[in-house]
Parts: structure tokens; C-alpha cells; sequence
């Protein structure tokens, strides 16, 4: 979209060919000897040591599923166990050069690549930075757990390695001193001091998250790259082509500001064992035949793919090694299709049935531990009988540190009991801070200087004047009132960024960005591809990583496109990494009107269903105002409802209109729009109008004074101001454009009948959208709820309203049987 | 047609009379269509009728048999052609009645069927002939009628309409149907000396009357010559035979006049519910407890709404409906619905049998008295065999349901419904005062023998 691209006819369509280069595979060749120029023999002992330590681990995890027990410790454990047996090699080569600052994103067979992450980052951090990271997680809580903690410079190495063991195993058993309280559990387990972000029981999952972290890494120009690793499996899905999409991003490379310029900081590695769960890319699933091929189609760099051996821990160092060049030099993103075996089923479960016992033969015979170890004793590095030896050592650690972890006396779950609530109380970080990052916020203007704010400046803050409503051009705007506090946010917090979909130039499909692009430098507000897994998957790892983000899926309807990535992903890794991650990621979305069936559904319901999102829906310039400054110096991941009707909407309700400075409306605090004795209307989002209108027709027709509350946000939400208003009007209709089959309104409707049973005349009543497809707007009116609606209802349910002749079917038989017909 | 009606009602049924009265005198401006005479069934060829006929033959009964007595009758004749007059003449005068107290409401009443056309800005537009009416709130009551069996033959049977248009006696009359219509007709024609044969497919009569009274009734009715052919189902009415089918064997019973009882049926054809939408079963319009049925402003009242196809229930929805309209609120509970069957002896019941209340997973108990315990029914009823039986629950003693045969149980069931409408317990019961001597003082005994829960 910027001007200085030019789609020029001459050049596109002037005949000519590609010609892709080549793409190596297993092209690594290096004799052993000359490696051990390159890694000294104590390097070499620790990834022989690490990879028998992650084998051995994934060991007693399936003798725990198989048999119940391990070196005779019983446990019995009902939970996931997709064990890398077998992958070793390619997890501790990866590792081996990953600084801490490098940080992993995996999935939810990660235990290995967790695992030989920590193990290396024991080994690179220093003493002082290891011993406080130990001393301070959970309060110590994990240490206390390690009987002989010794600080001495060996010692403090090996207890790292032990409380990296135990922090994993501890999390895998669902432990209060795990990694993540046990929350994330066997598919999640990480630990960001060690570099280890977020793994993912999605397939796939991880890509736009880590592409999201290798942006915050950009923009805010911090050290270090992101490797993801994902399976060969999940080259199939969607987000995970999307990532590589937007990591692709030419702007990156060439309309990005000098400082901010280069490909994204990331390796897309995919652990190529050959299965996904039982089926195979290779040959039957997919038709690409060797996954590295897709690099060819995403950039001209093909992105310096390459497929590695991953049973040689030395071809792996060597190839990360050499990405490792190609990111530093602002090259990125790089894909690694990383070939390895799992020896072990897709989980203890899984008998194996659609694989040849051939094939599993011939991948034990090439073990790559065996392999390694016949290296290092031919070059005398160990001895003889060094490896069974280690086995034997390792067992018996893990042995006792199995003991550590199941003992439920000393390391217990997390106590639901003394504290019914402590896993709620993890859904939220309930946080606030002006900003994210350090230093001065980059602008390209002064705040005063912009052309939006002067042409704000000269339209009257309220909607009324004197008592008369302004036209619309007159006065501030919702979609006005939005800028002002985005652009606060932009002077404010350094790392705060926005994207999505037509954002800069366009400013906005809805004009609410309209002025930023004057403001803000590409590195902080961009348009991304029209890709919502993307744009929301990335938001996700972009605030994960420490930085606040804005980004914009352009229609409600849209969010199907981005489902994982809002539900499963932004929604649950406050809670799922039990503290240790904060969200601070504002996602606007406007409901839509007038595109019909996909573009104009309200589904801010579904939002509100889902766990670990706050949710706000505002009606008003003011409130919207309000919200999104609070939505913008929360830690939270805020799911901002915006309506396209009201985008030119102006202030009626609050006095004096928005104000120009900074102000907050706390989220989930409803607020009364008009006060009344006789029923009360609580509505949520742009149904606050319809209601209003219907008040005015009770309060002429039938001498009724409605009380009209505006919810404001979903979640969270307090209840007093509706249960005072009910104790008082003793009837409650709730008004919501949602369809009414599981709108939120149902909720609301449902705990009011509840709380205050015994102070209503009549049960909460509930008007939605139709149970239909969005009609063509022409016939929205009978689709949305209207006015008349509203009286139709009150007097068909609530309180008969005498001579009322209802328009609308709000009998309980038609509602009966329409719901019996699914309509 | 800027004339818009606060009601119109179809049917001049019970619901639909009844309604009208109650609406006309609340002030709603009320139109009520009804295309024969005013009354419905149950007035013109139904309870009413009916009645009179069974008084006659009860009459005629006791008069045989008076000498039990001490007063010997000799010659008693039964004129058939004097009671159709009577009956005649009974039926006009409760027409006229009812044209009156419609009148005295200010209801508008047009002599013609009507049709529901169409529902346009909060009115529904029906249709009477070529005139269309409009009016905000529609109330159906267009009534029931007779299932017709598919069975061969079966344009020979009559139902209940053509049976009282008989100027004679038959010699002999197979009645298809063991239901409270066939049987109370069955006692009439048996009474005045008709050869009787009730054939019912189930494998007792008066389905949904506690067993232990129906098969009392079965006994009296045997008794005085009436044949019961029980778990047969008819297979074809020829003028030779009633061919019936029984556990999977032909059987051919010799035939005579048949007629036709196997239940009724809510009407919903003709009326134009397809026309707004109004949403209906094979068990009638479907409703809300307040009458409203699935349109707005549109309710629907006695058979046509189903349940208990019974006039007083058609009545009272009717009021419920009209109640609604008015905005008071008014619900229609269906728990004490009394039944009556107009047979010598006479069968009323009101609420749960104790069958039914322990299918419902209650935890109830029935208290049986005879009515020989009641010193006027010794004097009255001699050789009376009747009892009563009263139904509550075990660990509270609310009452649940009442069932009473012979003496003028009709008379009393009322009472029970209110004891159950009001949710009453035995030791409420116990406190009121019953006159003696009467048969009703049974019931009250029923409640002493009830045995608490300690």
C-alpha cells in the first residue's frame, strides 16, 4: 500500500522465468577431528551428557505410563507424556550455542529441546545471575526442594542442572514448584530465565508466537534470535504458513527505519521425525516430499533453508551455527527442516501399528548417543566404559529426583484447599504500567503537532450544545475518542506497537488511525498480510516477550480465522505460565454492520465464554475513551469490541462530553446512561440506542420510567449498580446484538436471577439478534433487536402493557419452538 | 375497516362463551364467531343432552326397583319420544340463556364460522363469510371432534350426534369405544332395554379413571346385562357382524346399530391457523400457561388447545385467556381437573389416582372408605356397594387426588378440587365440618383413616 511501491504493468507483465537455487540437504561433512578444534572435549563430554540425560529422562516418563514405576519409585501418572526418545541429537545440538537471550519455542513433544535448553544456559549464565534466578523462582520454593544445594562453582552447575530436572519433572506432575505451578503441564512446560518460552499442545501453536517474539525483538532491538521448533506435522496448518508469511515481510527489509531495518530475528525449525501423530507428511499427507521446499515460495532468500541431520549433534551445532551468522546479519528468517526419528510412540499409548518394524530397527541401529560416544572414545575424549557408566549415574539422579518431585508432602499441588481461588486469581496479571519498555517513545512528530488532534481540536467535546444534539461532523467522534487514547499510548510507552490489516496509510478500514501514520515509524505501526492468525498469534509472542501491542482483526466474523490464537493462546499463557508471563495485548475489534452473513455478527460472546480475556464492548466516544486508556496501561490481554455503527457517533450521555487529557474507565464497571423506577434495560455495546428509544416510548406511550445501564465491558463485571437498579425496578430486560442462543447477555440474565431471585417481578428477559445469518442490511431490522422489540418483549413477558399491539413474536411458545427447530 | 376489535373469539363453545362473557364484561370490545348454534357440543349435542337422557333412565332404573324400598311401582314404560322432547326443549332454553348473558355483555355475535387471514401491525384480520373483522387479540375455541377409527365399515357406526337422533329404541347396540362417551351411552340404552356390547381395545374401560372404580363400574354394568368385550379391537362393522380382533384371533360378534366412541380429537383444521403460523400438535394448539399460544395476541382455549378435552376445563381457559389479554395475571393449572362419569352408579374423580401419583415417583398412599359407612347412603342406595378413595401424600398428607363411585359423587367432587387447588393437607380436612347424614361425610372419614407419618 505505500506509495513508494509501484505496481507498474510494464514490470509485471513482462515475460521471463524464476530460477530457484539450490536447497542443501544433509550437506554437512566435517571430519570429527576437526571438530574438536572447534569444541573442546569438555563440550563434547556435555552433549554426550545431555543427550543421555534427555534419553534417560524420556525413559522413566514412559516406564512411569507403561509400568507405573521407575528404577522401582511407583508413581502413577495419568497425564500426556509425548516423549522424544530418540531426538536427542537434535534438541542438544540446537542448544548447544543458544545464548540465554536466545529464546525456544516449542511443542508438545519439547521436552528434549526444554531440556537441553536449560541444560546449556546452566552452563552459560554466570554464577551470580544462575544462583539468583535459582534463589528467586517461586521464592525459592524449587531450590528448597534440592537437599544438597552447594554453591561452590561445580557444585552451583550441577545443582542448576538438577533444579532444571525437577523443575521440568515437578511441572510435568502438575506440582506447585514446577516451572509453571503445574499449569502448563507435559505439552507447555518452559521457564523464561533459562530462554525457554512457551511450548504448544497446538500443533503448529508456537510459529506465530515466536514470529511475535522475534518482532519484539526488532523493534525493540534486543539481543539474541528466536528458534521455534514445531513438528513436521504442522507444516499443514494454516497460522504456521501465516507466521512464515508475516515473517517473511519485505517492509522489514527495506521500508523499516535503518535502526529498525532486517529480516526477523528466527529460526523455523521443524523436527522432522517423520510423523504427525500417525501420519505422514512425507509421502502420504503432504505432496512436497522434502518440507524444505516450501522455503522456495515464501522469499528470494528462500530463506537460507537447509535440511540438517539431526542424529548428528555436530551437523546440528554446525548448522546453527551458521543461521545463527545469517540472523545476526539482519538476514532472517531462516527455515531448518531438522530430520530425526521418535524411537517412542506419539505417546505410551500408541502401538505403533502404521509404521514398519524395519524402520524402527534401522533408526536404532543408527542411535545416535551410541554413535556419538564411539566418537569421543575413539578420539580417547572418554573412556571405554564411560557411557555406561553415565547411565548409570543418571539413573540414579533422576531416581532421586523423582523422589523430590512426587513426594506430596514437600512438594504438593497447588493447595485449592487453604485457597479455593489461587488458579483464578492466575487469569489475570491486574497490573498497570504506563510503559513497557525503556527509553524515549520513537515518534516521528511532536504529539501537539498532529494533523488529526488540530482537526479534533476544533469540534465541541460533548454532542449537545445547549441542550441540542450537534450533527455528527461537529463534535468528537467514537472513532475520535479511540485515536486520542491510542495516540496517548504511542507518546507513552516506548514498545508499544499496532498492526494489522490496512493500519498505516489507509489508517484503518474504519479511520480510526487516521494521523498515526504521520506520527509513528513503520517499526511501530505497520500493516501486516491479511492473515488474523498471524496478526493475533504474533501480538500474542509480541507481549509475552515484555512489549504492549495493539493489533486489529477488522470484523468480529473474522476471529474464526485467528480462533487458536485468541482462545487457546492470548486467553490462557497469563495463567498457564502461572505469573511468570504478562499480556499486556489489546485486540480491537469492530462488530460489524451492513456486509451481511460474514461480515456483520457480534461475537463478542464467544470472547466472553473463553477464560483469561478481559472483554469490552463500549457504546460512546467517552467510554471508549476511557477503556481503551485503561486497556492500554493494563498487563492484560483486552479484547476491545468496537461497533461500525457507532464509529460516528458522538458523546450524548456523559457532561461535558470526552474529555481532551488522560482519564480511565476501570474494565468491568457498567455505568447508568439514564436513571428510571420501572424496569431496567441493561444493554451491551451499540443495543445501548435501540434501548434508549425504547425508553422513550415506555416513558410516552406507557408512562414507564426505564433505567438504562450501558455494561461497558463483559469481562469482568460487577454486578452491583444492575442489582441495585433491580431492587429498585424489580424487572430487567438485557438488550446485546449478539444472537441470543448463548449470547453473554444469557449470562448476565442468569446471575441476576440469582443474586436477587427474590426482587424481581419477573425473570431477567433476554433479546438478541435472531438465531438467523446476518440478513442484507436493507433487512437488518429484522434481524437486530429494535426498539419495538423491546416493548414487544416487556409486554409479552415482563409486564403487560395495556392496548400494547406487539409487531414482534416474543411469545414463550414461538420461542419454544423456534429453539426446538434450531432457528 | 378502521374497526378494530379487542377480541375476537372462534367458537361458541364453553371457551369461547364463557370467554366472551367474562371479556364483555371487562369492557373489551369482544366479537365472537360460531357457526352453529351458541353452546358448542357439549350444550347441543354433548354433556347437556346427554344428561337429560341419563337422568331419565337412572329414573326409570329406580322406579323398577323400588321396591327395595317399600314402594312397589307396576308399569313403569319408558317413552323415548317425550324425553327427546324434553331434552329438546331443555337445550333451547340453555341457548337462549346463553345468547342472553352475551347480549347483557355487550358481545357481538356473528352467526358464521370465521378464518383467520393474516397478522398485520399488531392486528389479525379474520374473515366471517365475505366480511373481514380485525382485532388485536384473537382467542381460538373452535372446539373438537369425533376420532373416526380406520376401520372397514366403519360409515355404518354413528357417533354421539347421530345417536340422539334415534326416534327408537335399538334391539341391539355394539358400542366401539370403553371411554367415558361410550360407556355413559352404553348405560342409557342398556337402562331403557337395549342388548349392550362394549368393545374396547384395552384391556379395561374408562382408561385414565382409577382401575379399581372402573372395573367397579365394569362389575355394576355386567350386572345389569351390559357385555363387555375387552382387548378387542374392531377389524370391520358389517351389517351381519362386528368382526373384532382379540390376542391375534378373529372373533365375529353378531351386529346390530353400532356406534362410534373411541375419543375425540381437537379441531384445527379450517380455521386458518396455517395462516399466521400458530403452532398446533396432533394434541391441539399448543399454549403457555396463560392461553397464549405461539403468535402474539393469539390465544386458543378448550379442545382445540388439548389436554383434558372437558368442558369445565374449556371454561376456565377461557377465563385464563381472557385474563391475560386483560394483563392480570392468571395461569392455567391442569392438577385438579375433575372428571365425571354421568353412569348409575356414578363415577367422580378429581386429580392423581394412587397409581399415577407413585408413576410420578411420589410418595403416596390411598385411603379406601366405603360409602356404607355413611348412614344416608345405607338408606338410599340399598344394597350400594360404592366407596370413595382419597390419594395424599405419605409424609405430608397433602391431598392429591379423590376417587368416588355411586351416590352423587358428581355433586361433591368440587369440594376435593379445592381441597387439591389449594393445596390442602388430611389434617386440613379433618378440621371442617360435613352435615350428617350424607354420603359426604365418607370423605372426611378418609381423612381420619389416613395414618400420619410420625
Amino acid at each position: 500500500m505505500p506509495k513508494s511501491i509501484n505496481l507498474m504493468p510494464g514490470e509485471l507483465r513482462k515475460p521471463g522465468k524464476i530460477v530457484f537455487g539450490e536447497i542443501p540437504l544433509n550437506q554437512y561433512n566435517r571430519p570429527f577431528a576437526e571438530e574438536m578444534k572447534r569444541i573442546p572435549a569438555e563440550g563434547m563430554i556435555h552433549i554426550l551428557r545431555d543427550m543421555v540425560l534427555v534419553r534417560e529422562f524420556e525413559t522413566m516418563l514412559n516406564e512411569i505410563k507403561t509400568a507405573g514405576s521407575y528404577m522401582g519409585v511407583a508413581y502413577d501418572y495419568p497425564g500426556p507424556a509425548h516423549l522424544g526418545i530418540g531426538q536427542e541429537a537434535a534438541a542438544v545440538g540446537q542448544a548447544y550455542l543458544l545464548g540465554v537471550e536466545d529464546h525456544i519455542f516449542g511443542s508438545h513433544r519439547s521436552h528434549a529441546e526444554v531440556l537441553a535448553k536449560g541444560f546449556s544456559a546452566v552452563r552459560r549464565l554466570d554464577e551470580k545471575g544462575l544462583q539468583e534466578i535459582m534463589e528467586k523462582f517461586g521464592g525459592g520454593k524449587l531450590l528448597r526442594l534440592i537437599p544438597d544445594y552447594d554453591k561452590s562453582s561445580d557444585g552451583l552447575r550441577e545443582t542448576g542442572e538438577t533444579f532444571m530436572i525437577l523443575g521440568t519433572m515437578a511441572e510435568i506432575f502438575g506440582r506447585d514448584a514446577g516451572f509453571n505451578r503445574g499449569m502448563g503441564g507435559s505439552m507447555h512446560v518452559f521457564f523464561p530465565p533459562f530462554g525457554i518460552y512457551p511450548n504448544n499442545a497446538i500443533v503448529g501453536g508456537a510459529a506465530p508466537i515466536a514470529t511475535g517474539a522475534a518482532l519484539y525483538k526488532r523493534v525493540n532491538r534486543k539481543p539474541g534470535m528466536v528458534v521455534l521448533n514445531i513438528g513436521d506435522g504442522s507444516l499443514a496448518c494454516g497460522p504456521v504458513w501465516e507466521a512464515m508469511v508475516f515473517g517473511t515481510m519485505e517492509q522489514f527489509k527495506t521500508l523499516w527505519d535503518q535502526d529498525h531495518r532486517g529480516g526477523l530475528p528466527i529460526i523455523y525449525t521443524f523436527v522432522n521425525n517423520g510423523y504427525a501423530m500417525g501420519g505422514q507428511p512425507n509421502g502420504e499427507t503432504m505432496g512436497m516430499r522434502e518440507l524444505v521446499r516450501v522455503a522456495a515460495g515464501l522469499n528470494p532468500e528462500m530463506m537460507h533453508a537447509e535440511r540438517v541431520d539431526g542424529y548428528n549433534p555436530l551437523a546440528v551445532i554446525d548448522a546453527y551455527e551458521r543461521k545463527g551468522c545469517v540472523i545476526r546479519e539482519k538476514q532472517g528468517p531462516v527455515l531448518i527442516d531438522l530430520i530425526t526419528y521418535r524411537l517412542s510412540g506419539h505417546s505410551p499409548s500408541d502401538a505403533s501399528t502404521y509404521r514398519s518394524r524395519e524402520e524402527i530397527k534401522a533408526w536404532e541401529e543408527q542411535n545416535s548417543i551410541q554413535a556419538f560416544n564411539r566418537e569421543l572414545v575413539e578420539h580417547r575424549i572418554v573412556a571405554a566404559n564411560h557411557l555406561e557408566e553415565l547411565y548409570s549415574q543418571v539413573r540414579e539422579k533422576l531416581k532421586k529426583i523423582l523422589t523430590w518431585a512426587i513426594d506430596d508432602r514437600r512438594c504438593p499441588r497447588i493447595d485449592l484447599v487453604s485457597r479455593p481461588n489461587a488458579i483464578g486469581e492466575m487469569m489475570f496479571s491486574n497490573q498497570t504500567a504506563d510503559r513497557m519498555g525503556e527509553g524515549e517513545p520513537d515518534v516521528l512528530l511532536k504529539k501537539e503537532e498532529n494533523p488529526r488532534l488540530r482537526k479534533i481540536a476544533q469540534k465541541s467535546r460533548s454532542g449537545i450544545r445547549d441542550g441540542a444534539v450537534l450533527p455528527k461532523g461537529k463534535a468528537v467522534q467514537y472513532r475520535d475518542a479511540i485515536f486520542e487514547a491510542v495516540l496517548d499510548g504511542f507518546y507513552r510507552d516506548p514498545s508499544l506497537i499496532a498492526y494489522g490489516e490496512e493500519n498505516r496509510e489507509w489508517g484503518g478500514a474504519f479511520a480510526v488511525y487516521q494521523g498515526l501514520t504521520e506520527a509513528l515509524p513503520f517499526h511501530r505501526l505497520f500493516n501486516s498480510p491479511i492473515a488474523e492468525a498471524a496478526i493475533a498469534g504474533t501480538a500474542v509472542g509480541y507481549g509475552l516477550s515484555g512489549g504492549r501491542v495493539i493489533c486489529e482483526i477488522m470484523y468480529s466474523d473474522f476471529l474464526g480465522r485467528c480462533g487458536d490464537e485468541v482462545f487457546n493462546q492470548l486467553a490462557k499463557w497469563q495463567a498457564m505460565s502461572a505469573g511468570l508471563l504478562k499480556m499486556p495485548v489489546v485486540v480491537r475489534i469492530s462488530v460489524g454492520s451492513k456486509y451481511g452473513a460474514q461480515h456483520s455478527q457480534d461475537w463478542t460472546s464467544m470472547v466472553a465464554h473463553v477464560p483469561g480475556l478481559k472483554v469490552v464492548y463500549p457504546a460512546t466516544p467517552y467510554d471508549a475513551k476511557g477503556l481503551m486508556n485503561s486497556a492500554l496501561r493494563g498487563t492484560d490481554p483486552v479484547i476491545f469490541f468496537e461497533s461500525q455503527r457507532l464509529y460516528d457517533t458522538t458523546e450524548l450521555f456523559h457532561p461535558g462530553g470526552v474529555p481532551e487529557g488522560f482519564y480511565e474507565i476501570p474494565i468491568g464497571m457498567p455505568d447508568v446512561k439514564r436513571e428510571g423506577k420501572d424496569i431496567t434495560m441493561l444493554t451491551i455495546g451499540a443495543a445501548l440506542y435501540p434501548a434508549v428509544t425504547a425508553a422513550d416510548l415506555l416513558r410516552s406511550r406507557y408512562q414507564l420510567e426505564a433505567e438504562i445501564i450501558d455494561a461497558r465491558s463483559l469481562v469482568p463485571f460487577d454486578y452491583a449498580p444492575i442489582l441495585e437498579s433491580v431492587e429498585k425496578t424489580g424487572r430487567i430486560v438485557l438488550v446485546a446484538d449478539a444472537c441470543q442462543r448463548g449470547s453473554y447477555a444469557n449470562t448476565l440474565a442468569q446471575n441476576i436471577g440469582e443474586m436477587v431471585f427474590d426482587k424481581l417481578d419477573a425473570p431477567p428477559l433476554v433479546i438478541g439478534a435472531r438465531n438467523w445469518i446476518t440478513p442484507p442490511y436493507e433487512m437488518e431490522k429484522e434481524f437486530f433487536p429494535q426498539p419495538e422489540w423491546i416493548l414487544d418483549a416487556i409486554h409479552e413477558r415482563i409486564l403487560p402493557l395495556q392496548g400494547h399491539r406487539p409487531l414482534f413474536n416474543f411469545t414463550v411458545q414461538e420461542k419454544k419452538r423456534l429453539e426446538k427447530l434450531g432457528e | 375497516m378502521g374497526n378494530i376489535y379487542d377480541l375476537a373469539i372462534l367458537g361458541a363453545g364453553p371457551a369461547g362463551y364463557t370467554a366472551a362473557e367474562r371479556a364483555g364484561q371487562a369492557g373489551l370490545k369482544t366479537v365472537l364467531f360460531n357457526g352453529g348454534d351458541l353452546g358448542g357440543v357439549c350444550l347441543n349435542e354433548g354433556c347437556i343432552p346427554s344428561k337429560v337422557m341419563l337422568h331419565a333412565a337412572k329414573l326409570y332404573d329406580t322406579v323398577r326397583h323400588a321396591d327395595a324400598y317399600g314402594v312397589t311401582v307396576s308399569d313403569a314404560r319408558f317413552n323415548l319420544e317425550k324425553l327427546i322432547s324434553r331434552r329438546t326443549r331443555i337445550v333451547k332454553t340453555l341457548i337462549a340463556g346463553v345468547a342472553a348473558a352475551l347480549k347483557e355483555n355487550r358481545v357481538e355475535v356473528i352467526h358464521h364460522s370465521a378464518v383467520i387471514r393474516g397478522r398485520r401491525d399488531g392486528t389479525v384480520t379474520v374473515q366471517a363469510g365475505e366480511t373481514e373483522w380485525k382485532a388485536v387479540n384473537v382467542l381460538i375455541a373452535a372446539g373438537g371432534e369425533t376420532t373416526i377409527p380406520p376401520v372397514k365399515g366403519i360409515e355404518r357406526a354413528m357417533t354421539h350426534r347421530e345417536i340422539l337422533l334415534l326416534k327408537e329404541k335399538p334391539e341391539r347396540l355394539v358400542v366401539v369405544g370403553g371411554g367415558y362417551i361410550g360407556i355413559e351411552l352404553a348405560t342409557f340404552f342398556r337402562s331403557i332395554g337395549t342388548e349392550v356390547v362394549v368393545v374396547e381395545m384395552l384391556d379395561r374401560i374408562l382408561p385414565g379413571v382409577d382401575g379399581e372404580v372402573a372395573l367397579f363400574l365394569q362389575q355394576s354394568l355386567e350386572k345389569k346385562g351390559m357385555i363387555f368385550q375387552l382387548s378387542s379391537a374392531v377389524r370391520e362393522i358389517r351389517p351381519d357382524a362386528v368382526v373384532l380382533e382379540r390376542e391375534g384371533k378373529t372373533v365375529e360378534i353378531q351386529s346390530g346399530r353400532v356406534l362410534v366412541a373411541t375419543g375425540r380429537k381437537p379441531r384445527l383444521a379450517g380455521i386458518g391457523l396455517e395462516n399466521i403460523g400458530v403452532e398446533a400438535g396432533v394434541r391441539g394448539i399448543l399454549t403457555d400457561p396463560s392461553m397464549k399460544t405461539n403468535v402474539p395476541g393469539v390465544y386458543a382455549a378448550g379442545d382445540v388447545a388439548g389436554r383434558a378435552l372437558l368442558a369445565h376445563k374449556a371454561s376456565r381457559e377461557g377465563e385464563v385467556a381472557v385474563n391475560s389479554i386483560l394483563g392480570k395475571r392468571d395461569l392455567m393449572r391442569y392438577s385438579a381437573i375433575p372428571a365425571v362419569v354421568y353412569t348409575s352408579p356414578e363415577i367422580a374423580v378429581v386429580g392423581l389416582s394412587a397409581e399415577e401419583a407413585v408413576g410420578k415417583g411420589i410418595d403416596a398412599v390411598e385411603v379406601k372408605v366405603p360409602l356404607r359407612y355413611s348412614g344416608r347412603y345405607q338408606a338410599e342406595y340399598d344394597g350400594g356397594n360404592g366407596f370413595c378413595k382419597l390419594v395424599a401424600e405419605k409424609r405430608t398428607g397433602r391431598i392429591l387426588g379423590f376417587q368416588m363411585i355411586d351416590a352423587l359423587a358428581s355433586e361433591m367432587i368440587f369440594g376435593l378440587a379445592i381441597l387439591i387447588e389449594m393445596e390442602m393437607s388430611v389434617a386440613d380436612l379433618r378440621q371442617v365440618v360435613f352435615p350428617h347424614p350424607t354420603v359426604s361425610e365418607a370423605i372426611r372419614e378418609a381423612a381420619w383413616r389416613f395414618a400420619d407419618s410420625k
